[in-house]
Parts: structure tokens; sequence; C-alpha cells
């Protein structure tokens, strides 16, 4: 009876460790492409050769955010991962992630992207260093703009003018591809000078500024001819690669498919056509420290490494996204001429961040633009019904 | 205690311990965390604070879950029937002494079953999309009409595809079933001179009640627990509008996107209560009738 009991446990006890080598550092992380999933490792490779601290990479793709949350959870999980600006505020106020301030050697903070970097610091500590950024802008078909002798909307109007001048050319599906969840949506709400929050820290959306931009964007565009979900067209990209739309909202993260995609298609970037306000939507992602890691120095050590001016140069050259170091960003704006509509939007932009609960504001105002678009619901009720779900 | 007790004890340890390591331990653990708050960036449980009934109070009062419970239970009202007699008929058809390849029809019926979920919730999702097979096939739904994006409509293709990815298994338990009739029973009808629909009413289902049960009880659990077709088919939303949403999505959302793992708890236990309640009601009904 003991020997069954006993070999039960001695299995549970290594089918337990069969995750995690306690010798090496683990990071976690997801990855979207195989290219990306290559330059992660080639960064991680040179990381080993230069320090000898071998790292085991841990990729969870698909629920990233549960699985590090279960991991966290049951006290383990890797000892540095990739965190989004947005659920950072709920593993702050959890205890999940570590302040890594104190434990910074190499690091000058003042080289980062301010904006970016505030994101990661709560009063005097530093809970990451953000590894890469990207902001939402507009893509648009060079080729067709010419031929129709269009010009690269600027605001609003010139926006919904172009979308409507294309989709009744009767050529396009519609005159641009938009999405609407509200990542894409909220450069928007800020643009057209309303706020998510106001400066005691209540809900501020419920303006008459915020329902403007919910009315253009989910009325005025995606309501008329003049755009299409990117479900309606099987996915923005590939609405706009095949020429579907000559116009398209997305991030940063865009370029690395375009390029690989639409070799016919002459596409160019811009930034995001301005409201009252000219701004767009920064999301960024830094390595943290886990709380529950007990190689501190060395997790430290290796973010410092993976957010170096050095690696951050690596990313510009990928063009994956943009570097968060404001000495790398020099590097990106003169061998990225063609998409520094990207980076240069970076001096005025929000990161998006909402606070503690910020994964339920996010999906209660986007349900808000649902109900406009899809049950044709009145704009203030849409959003009063946001406000009375997120009390 | 016997010698021959204690060897069964012993046979039954590895199920003792891993029924008791992952479904009570976790039961109970549920329970305690539904009267908690607690979510699991705290770390262990001894982070979770109690509050009583709150998250019980908030549940009932909770519109989103509410209607999470209506688009279920409207899944497996609509489901149920659906696989019951679309297997029963599968079971029938390979089954059927005219049928020649049984085996190919056999393992081309279950296949649903073993297909990645993803692959089956994208091939829906072009099914139903705008300009799809299904449009196209239908000649009075128009062309553009997106099923993924109506509120009214979005739940068809998630029944029917919860329906045809479980057809399979279901139409296996039957042809198991139909094995055990005694050939007997239908040579005696045979030359009594019953056809075959009188044959399928008097021998073939009440021989089959207790698989039909056995079938209605697995599809009305699985239908009450879908989450990942749904899950893939939405992007985790349960859209447009919560017009998909199933509880258990919403449990899950609520858990791991919200944060609210007390709460979430809280809100499976409800559940769970409500699916016990109808087994126990649907055993009674049957006992009642045999």
């Amino acid at each position: 009876m003991k020997k069954s009991i006993g070999a039960v446990i001695l299995s549970m006890a290594f089918l337990g460790g069969c995750s995690k080598q306690d010798d090496k550092l683990v990071l976690g992380i997801w990855t979207t492409t195989p290219q990306e999933m290559a330059f992660v490792q080639e960064r991680v490779d040179s990381y080993e050769q230069s320090t000898g601290t071998e790292v085991q990479i841990e990729v969870i793709n698909g629920t990233y955010n549960d699985a590090i949350q279960l991991q966290i959870a049951s006290g383990g999980g890797p000892d540095v991962f990739y965190m989004d600006s947005l659920y950072l505020d709920r593993f702050v106020n959890d205890g999940a992630v570590q302040d890594i301030k104190p434990f910074l050697k190499k690091t000058d903070l003042n080289d980062f992207n301010e904006p970016l970097l505030a994101a990661y610091q709560k009063d005097d500590a530093v809970y990451g260093l953000p590894k890469d950024a990207n902001s939402l802008v507009l893509y648009y078909d060079q080729d067709t703009f010419n031929k129709y002798n269009m010009k690269v909307p600027a605001n609003w109007d010139e926006l919904l003018k172009t979308a409507h001048f294309f989709a009744d050319l009767d050529k396009y599906d519609a005159g641009i591809v938009l999405e609407t969840e509200f990542p894409r949506f909220s450069p928007f709400l800020f643009q057209s000078g309303g706020k998510v929050f106001d400066e005691k820290g209540n809900f501020a959306f419920n303006s008459a500024e915020v329902a403007s931009a919910y009315d253009f964007y989910y009325r005025q565009l995606l309501g008329s001819k003049a755009a299409k979900t990117g479900q309606e067209l099987d996915g923005n990209e590939t609405a706009f690669t095949t020429k579907r739309v000559p116009m398209m909202i997305s991030g940063g993260w865009a370029v690395q498919t375009l390029e690989q995609e639409s070799k016919d298609l002459n596409w160019k970037m811009a930034k995001l056509p301005a409201g009252k306000e000219q701004t767009s939507m920064l999301f960024t992602v830094a390595y943290v420290m886990n709380a529950n890691t007990e190689k501190t120095q060395e997790s430290v050590d290796f973010i410092e490494y993976m957010a170096s001016e050095k690696i951050q140069r690596m990313v510009v050259d990928s063009k994956i996204a943009v570097p968060t170091r404001k000495a790398a960003g020099e590097y990106y704006q003169e061998t990225n001429k063609d998409f520094v509509a990207n980076s240069e939007q970076f001096a005025y932009s929000n990161v998006n961040l909402y606070g503690v609960d910020g994964a339920k504001i996010h999906s209660a105002l986007g349900r808000a633009g649902e109900k406009i678009y899809i049950n044709n619901t009145d704009v203030e009720q849409a959003l009063e019904e946001a406000l009375l779900e997120l009390q | 205690m016997n010698v021959s007790a204690w060897v069964k004890l012993k046979f039954g340890m590895p199920f003792y311990i891993f029924f008791g390591l992952f479904f009570i331990i976790p039961l109970f653990l549920s329970v305690y965390l539904s009267f908690t708050e607690y979510s699991l960036t705290q770390g262990g449980l001894a982070n979770a604070s109690w509050i009583g009934l709150d998250n019980y109070i908030r549940a009932f009062g909770d519109e989103r879950f509410l209607s999470a419970v209506k688009n279920t239970f409207i899944i497996v009202i609509f489901a149920v029937p659906i696989q019951l007699a679309a297997s029963l008929a599968l079971a029938l058809i390979i089954e059927s002494s005219a049928l020649k390849l049984k085996k190919v029809f056999n393992v081309g019926y279950y296949l649903p079953t073993i297909a990645s979920t993803v692959a089956v919730a994208l091939m829906f999702t072009f099914l139903f999309k705008s300009g799809g097979a299904v449009n196209s096939a239908v000649a009075f739904i128009p062309d553009n009409f997106n099923w993924l994006e109506s509120t009214r409509f979005a739940i068809v293709p998630v029944i029917l595809m919860h329906s045809w990815s479980h057809l399979g298994l279901y139409m296996i338990i039957f042809v198991g079933g139909l094995k055990s009739i005694p050939a007997e029973l239908y040579e005696a009808a045979d030359m009594d001179g019953a056809n075959k629909l009188t044959q399928l009413l008097k021998i073939t289902i009440p021989s089959l009640k207790p698989v039909i049960f056995f079938v209605f009880i697995t599809s009305m659990i699985n239908g009450f627990k879908l989450y990942d077709e749904v899950a893939v088919m939405t992007k985790n939303e349960g859209g447009p509008l919560d017009s998909t949403l199933t509880t258990v999505l919403y449990i899950y959302n609520t858990a791991f996107k919200s944060y609210e793992v007390g709460y979430a708890s809280a809100m499976a236990m409800i559940f769970m209560s409500l699916i016990l309640t109808v087994v126990f009601i649907e055993r009674k009904v049957k006992h009642a009738k045999s």
C-alpha cells in the first residue's frame, strides 16, 4: 500500500518537474509568426553565449494570459515573461510581478520613450522594460490613390469622404476595412477630445465628445457602405492585400504580413486621420519579472539584455515593431523611412492601459460600439449601459 | 474489513486517488472560492477574501449570466433532438444489411468527433459567412447575409456545429445498442408480416430505450458544457452582443479575463445545480414511466 502511494507521489513529482528545469532561466512568451520565434531564439542564443546563463523559452500561444495566471496561482510560472500593458496594473495590484528597479545595473531609464516606460512604472517602482511597441496607422493603396487623384485623408471629414468616394466606385467592397473591437476604435475616442477617466479616476466616457467618436466610427463609417468589418471581408489584411479595399487601419505589426503577401500592392503607411486632437493608440509589451522567481538578479540581468539598445536595433532590422529606446528609435527613423508614421505618432499617442479593470473596460466599451453598429442603439444609451455595467 | 474488501480497495486505489485529486478536491475548492473574492494573480488560495453570499446575489442579478444560461438552454433544446435523431438514423443506415463499405462509412461519420475543434469552427465560419456556401445553397437567404454578425441568427451555426461535431460519437453508441438486439425478434416480426417502420417502432426503439436515455443525458451534458467551438468561432467573446455567449464561456471569461475567480466559481455552482436538477427530474420521469 505504502509503495503504491509512494509511486503515485513520485510520478506526480516527476510530471510536475518536467515543465521546468531548475537550473535554467525560463522566459514565457507568445509569438505570432515563425519569423518572430526565430528572432526571439536568436536573441536568447546571443544572451546564452555572452553570459553562459541557459534560458528555456516557454511558448504559450492562444491563451497566454490565462496560462500565466494559472502558473502564478500555483506558485510557479516563468521567471521572466511578456506582459501587455493592458494587464500590468492587475498583476501589480495583486503582487504577481516584482519591482525590477533595485536590481537594474546597466539600464538608463531616461533612454526609454516616456509614455511607454510610464506604463510600467507605478510610483517609484519599475515593473518592466518595454521591448517594442506599435501604433495604429492608416494603410493605403498608393496606386489607387494616384489613379483617382485622391490625397491621403488627414482628418475625420476627409476619411469619411475618401472612404465614400472609393465605396461609390462599385469597384471595391468598401472604402476602408475596420474592426468593431474597442482597441481599434479607441484612438478615435481620444481624438474626439473625450476621456475614459477624469482627473479623479472616475469614469468620464459618457460625454458628448466620446458620443461623437462612437457616432463617427460605428454609425457614419461602419453604418454606411464606406466601411466594412474585417469579419465581413475575411480579415483586415486579406481584404487590403487582395485589393477589396484601398484603406485599412491596423498596427505597425501588419508590415511583415503586407511585405510577404502583397507583392503586387504598392501600399503605404500614414498617420491616423485626426479628430479634434491628433492621437493614435500605442500597443506595447514589456519583459516583467515573476514575483515567484528565485532568480531575481539573473532575471533582471536578462531583462536588461533583452531591452538593451543592441537588441532593439535588431528589432528595427526585423521590422516587427518600433523600438522603445530613444537611441534605437533614431536608428529606426533612419532605416525605416517608409514606416516613420508608426514611430512619429509615439510622441502624442495614448498607451493601451486602463487600470486594474482594463480588460473589463475594453469589453464594455467594445460592446457599446457593437450595440450602436448592430442594434442601432442610441449612442448615449449604449454609453450609459456600459457605465452601468462597469459600476 | 475482510481480505476481499481490502483487495478491492487496493485495486480501486488509483481511481480513488485521481478522482479525489482531480474532482473531489477541486469541487470543494470551487465551493469555497464561490464565497470569496479572488483572482489567480493573487497567488495561493490563502489570499482569497471571504465575502459570504455576495457572489451568488450578484449572479442572480447579472443580465449577462442570465442571458448566457438562456443561450445554453436554447442550444441544448435544439441540439439534443437533432443529435439523437441524426445519430440514430446514421446508426440504422450503418447497420442496414443493404449498405456496403460499412467500415468506411463508420470511420467517415466518426471523423467530426475527432476533428480539431479549431478546424471545425473555422469550417462552419466559412460555411455561414457572407457569401458562404450556406447562403449560396439556400435560395431565399441573401448572399451577403452574415449569420455570425446577426444577433438573432448567430446561434444557428453554433447549434449546427455542436450537433454535427458529436454525431459520430452518439452514432457509435447506437450501433453498439443495435447490435445487442436479438436478430430473432426481427425474424419473428418478418414472419408476422411487420414492415420495416413497424419493426423500428415496435422493436428497435423500445429495445434501445436505455441507450437512448444514455445518449440523451450525455448529449445534454455536452450541450451544457459547450465552450470551445463558440470560443474559436467568436474569438472568445460569444458575440455578436452575447447572442452566442454560453454559460461556460462566460464563466471562463469572468475567471480569466475579468480576474474574478470567486464570482466565476459562484456561477459555476449555480449552473452545476441547475444541470443536476434537470438530470434528476429526467431520471425521475424515466423511472416513473418504466
